[in-house]
């Protein structure tokens, strides 16, 4: 096990090391830079103005060059600037990453709460009402477009009811109600959106699972339709389910951009999208890089589950 | 079955609760929020909502922020005259404050002495002076920093310090709008000029501004930063040491809410009290709509005169490069109509380009009335007589096809960019339309002359507009100049390149405005660009916000945050 966490953390650095490199690349290609920027803003600028601040800043160099050069920087624990907000960029993103986590952390939880019952019990009774009910109300979900959902509620809740604030976060030093109310339409919000697809996923993989001949063994044993399904089969079902969600866990992190638009949550979709329209390299950069980051944790995490879930499977051992 | 029962019963009722006692206390909260509301204002916190979060560079927030917390040396009034904001008297030739003199290489020079208001005071109540300009002045010169308006502080060639108090600004030649000194904001010298001088190219990063933006020894405006949520909100509280008039409200709070039906949610649920007019706001079809739902609980204060919508023309494209092309393309639009339709006639039609407040349109200045008939004429003798399918065509067989880009996203300007694809269509112009994200297109495409006909975009006119940088041909940006010229159509013409030259350093009052009414003349003839709509900055504020004022220009409305009061 530990031979194999090195050799997967090995992987995962390579591809980090790749990752980043694309990363940069691409955003070297985007039109327009800082320089640009001040140039098309100061019609006073004069061409050796604009030439001497390329040279000041690296940006005459090939993108190559200046990926060394950051890399080399980035090594020593320097990540620069970022521009759009004057701040070191760990400084902006910290507090993104937080407001993300806890808003998208906490839809991710009530979303598999709910999909994970409402799936298993339309899998364990395949076309029946419930079945029906529970795929109605999924690819309602599914089928929903978030940012028409989120006006939705919003006009619902804070405009027509009044109960609900339309947007933002609570004031620092609120209590735990005034928080949960802030949250209450975004999370929904990514619920609603989500939980179709998590419950459509455990239903299809339980499903499969409950047609097993383990199964019918356990059912000729005697065991009942409760322990089939909940001990015997879900253990089973989960598998294909944790690579979803281990999928979904760098979204984590990375954010929602239309409910954080709509509902100014200060995260990190916004954030991220915010850098790259505003050509704030350092920060795109890096936020970037750590979505990539957490979604290679979550796979190695995922693998780490499916050993847990099945005694079968055995990580770290050649074949 | 009980067990089972109660087990999928007990999460599912734990949920229900949850949201039921989120719900109570929201029904409370309603009673909260209408009550906090006129808490609210009882406790004078006024909440807007703007549609984009303030960049926080250079130095401290441009603009509509600016207003509140960080005031410069003058800023131009709401009719367009000049005004002190932190001296005691704006330098002019007939107070003696300004003089003439004339340079070693025999340049006539201009020096403007300036004395610092005796009260002005940064938020921890040290008294502003005039090495706080100064250090503005050489962070602004030094081309390693990147700050902004590089060119306005390399104008001055000199600082002389008379006193605390008061000093001399040595220029160049200079013109009418000399005493125009906007980006001249003091930084405080005791806590930046190190950072400065430790690492220039560093400064802007290192700065209090970056590390300690709620440092109250940063601002000098009548409002102080207390908080600031990166991306989210700006919390602003009254500055103890304002010299001038008390501001009404206690605390202000700036939150950006960058989608508009959000911003229009937040401020009927309210949540905010008002939106800012400007970028990211609400756009005029928007308020148009909003005004008709919610009109009688809001004032939809339309500050008219600063951004004309205008069609850029690319002087390179062979069609185009024909004066009677283009003067046919303007008379086979109904603008009068279109502004009707779209905007209520709340975007008026633009034929001049500079501010006029309402005044009517001078003498000189081309007006092109809806003509289709003059359209079509001015067509056939630039050569586009043959008509196939409703298309025309040259003798050569070409079609008058053209190509009209425009950024994403922008509904307002789509539907702009529709009509005219429909009125030109009616005289034979095929129009494509294209369109680009805002970042390429106003980045590179425009930026980098690479749109081949027509793009659509708007210019922001200062009431003291310079018209070098946009239609001098010194200013036609290219790779030799990295492209840092604003004449992006490519309009060149020798005698405009020698009148916008004159005008920029002319001085006297009467020539300097008959040159800006014979520079309008000759543009609006020449047309090196299609002027369509005045587009209003549109500001939605509560029934009970007495003293606001905008001034359609480029200056902010927050400047005269000091007026603004609730009855």
């Amino acid at each position: 096990m530990r031979q194999y966490l090195l050799a997967r953390s090995a992987q995962s650095l390579v591809v980090i090391l790749l990752m980043s490199f694309v990363i940069y690349g691409l955003i070297g290609l985007m039109p327009g830079d800082p320089i640009d920027i001040l140039a098309s803003e100061d019609p006073t600028m004069t061409p050796e103005d604009v030439a001497a601040l390329r040279a000041l800043y690296d940006l005459d160099l090939p993108v190559y060059e200046r990926y060394l050069n950051w890399l080399g920087r980035a090594f020593t624990g320097e990540l620069g600037y970022s521009r759009l907000f004057g701040q070191p960029v760990l400084d902006v993103l910290g507090p993104a990453l937080v407001s993300t986590l806890v808003l998208m952390g906490t839809a991710f939880i009530v979303a598999i709460a709910i999909a994970i019952p409402v799936g298993v019990l339309a899998a364990s009774k395949p076309r029946s009402a419930l079945d029906y009910g529970v795929n109605l109300f999924a690819f309602a979900g599914i089928s929903l477009p978030s940012f028409w959902l989120a006006l939705m509620l919003m006009t619902l809740l804070c405009v027509t009811l009044g109960w609900l604030p339309a947007g933002g976060t609570a004031p620092a030093g609120s209590g735990v109600l005034e928080q949960l109310r802030y949250m209450l339409l975004p999370v929904a919000t990514i619920v609603i959106v989500n939980v179709g697809s998590y419950s459509r996923f455990v239903r299809a993989s339980m499903l499969e699972v409950l047609r097993k001949d383990y199964i019918r063994t356990a059912r000729a044993k005697g065991a009942g339709q409760w322990r089939v399904v909940w001990r015997h089969g879900l253990r089973n079902g989960m598998i294909p389910v944790v690579t979803i969600l281990a999928l979904e866990f760098g979204s984590l992190f990375s954010g929602a951009l239309i409910v954080e638009t709509i509902f100014s949550w200060p995260g990190m979709g916004k954030l991220i999208f915010d850098s790259i329209m505003g050509n704030d390299f350092n920060l795109a950069l890096i936020a970037l890089l750590l979505a990539t980051v957490l979604t290679l944790l979550g796979n190695l995490l995922a693998d780490i589950c499916y050993a847990k879930l099945d005694p079968r499977i055995v990580i770290g051992e050649g074949r | 079955m009980r067990n089972k029962k109660s087990i999928f019963c007990r999460p599912a009722s734990a949920l229900l609760a949850l949201l039921l006692i989120t719900a109570c206390g929201d029904r409370n909260q309603t009673a909260k929020t209408s009550v906090e509301k006129s808490e609210v204002t009882a406790e004078k916190h006024l909440r807007i909502g703007i549609g984009q979060f303030p960049g926080t560079r250079p130095l401290g927030y441009a603009g509509y922020i600016s207003g509140f917390i960080l005031r410069g040396m003058t800023t131009f009034d709401d009719k367009g005259k000049v005004f002190c904001t932190l001296c005691t008297t704006l330098p002019s030739f007939e107070n003696g404050l300004a003089v003439l003199n004339q340079k070693a290489n025999g340049e006539t020079g201009i020096s403007q002495t300036f004395h610092i208001h005796p009260e002005a005071r940064w938020g921890d109540g040290s008294h502003i002076t005039s090495e706080d300009f100064k250090l503005r002045w050489e962070v602004g010169r030094d081309k390693s920093t990147g700050h902004r308006a590089h060119g306005y502080y390399m104008h001055f060639s000199r600082f002389e310090i008379v006193d605390d108090k008061t000093f001399v600004l040595h220029s160049g030649e200079d013109g009418y709008h000399y005493q125009d000194h906007r980006p001249l904001k003091p930084l405080n010298a005791r806590l930046e000029r190190a950072i400065f001088e430790r690492d220039p190219k560093a400064y802007l990063d290192n700065s209090y501004y970056s590390a300690e933006p709620a440092n109250p020894a940063l601002w000098n405006g009548p409002y102080l930063v207390a908080k600031m949520t990166l991306g989210d909100e700006l919390v602003m509280e009254r500055n103890p040491y304002w010299y001038g008039k008390r501001p009404y409200f206690d605390k202000i709070t700036i939150r950006a809410i960058e989608n508009s039906a959000a911003l229009e949610a937040n401020l009927v649920s309210g949540t905010i009290d008002m939106i800012a007019g400007g970028a990211g706001g609400l756009q005029t079809d928007q308020a148009i709509s909003f005004e008709k739902r919610h009109g009688e609980k809001f004032n939809i204060f339309y500050a008219h005169g600063v951004l004309l919508e205008r069609l850029l023309v690319n002087m390179d494209n062979p069609i185009l490069s024909d004066k009677r092309v283009r003067k046919a393309l303007l008379y086979a639009l109904d603008r009068q109509q279109i502004s009707e339709q779209l905007f209520d006639g709340k975007q008026p039609v633009g034929h001049e380009r500079y501010i006029r407040y309402n005044k009517p349109v001078p003498e000189g200045v081309h007006k092109y009335d809806y003509d289709k008939s003059r359209a079509i004429a001015l067509l056939e003798e630039a050569g586009w007589a043959e008509i196939r399918n409703g298309i025309r065509y040259n003798n050569k067989g070409e079609p008058l096809k053209l190509e009209l880009g425009g950024a994403s996203g922008d509904k307002t300007r789509d539907l702009i960019r529709q009509a005219i694809q429909s009125y030109w269509r009616d005289v034979g112009v095929d129009l494509r339309l294209t369109t680009q994200t805002q970042r390429v297109f106003f980045g590179q495409t425009v930026r980098k002359r690479k749109f081949p006909g027509l793009a659509l975009g708007a210019v922001g006119y200062s009431p003291h507009h310079l018209y070098k940088h946009r239609y001098h041909s010194a200013s036609i940006p290219s790779d030799e100049n990295g492209f840092s010229g604003m004449n992006h159509g490519g309009f060149h013409n020798a005698q405009v390149d020698e009148l916008v030259i004159a005008h920029l350093l002319e001085l006297d009052a009467e020539k300097y405005h008959q040159m800006t009414r014979t520079i309008q003349s000759i543009l609006t003839d020449e047309l090196p660009d299609i002027p369509l709509f005045w587009r209003p900055k549109i500001h939605v504020l509560p029934l009970g916000l007495k003293g606001f004022r905008a001034s359609g220009h480029i200056t902010p409305c927050s400047v005269w945050v000091e007026d603004w009061r609730f009855e």
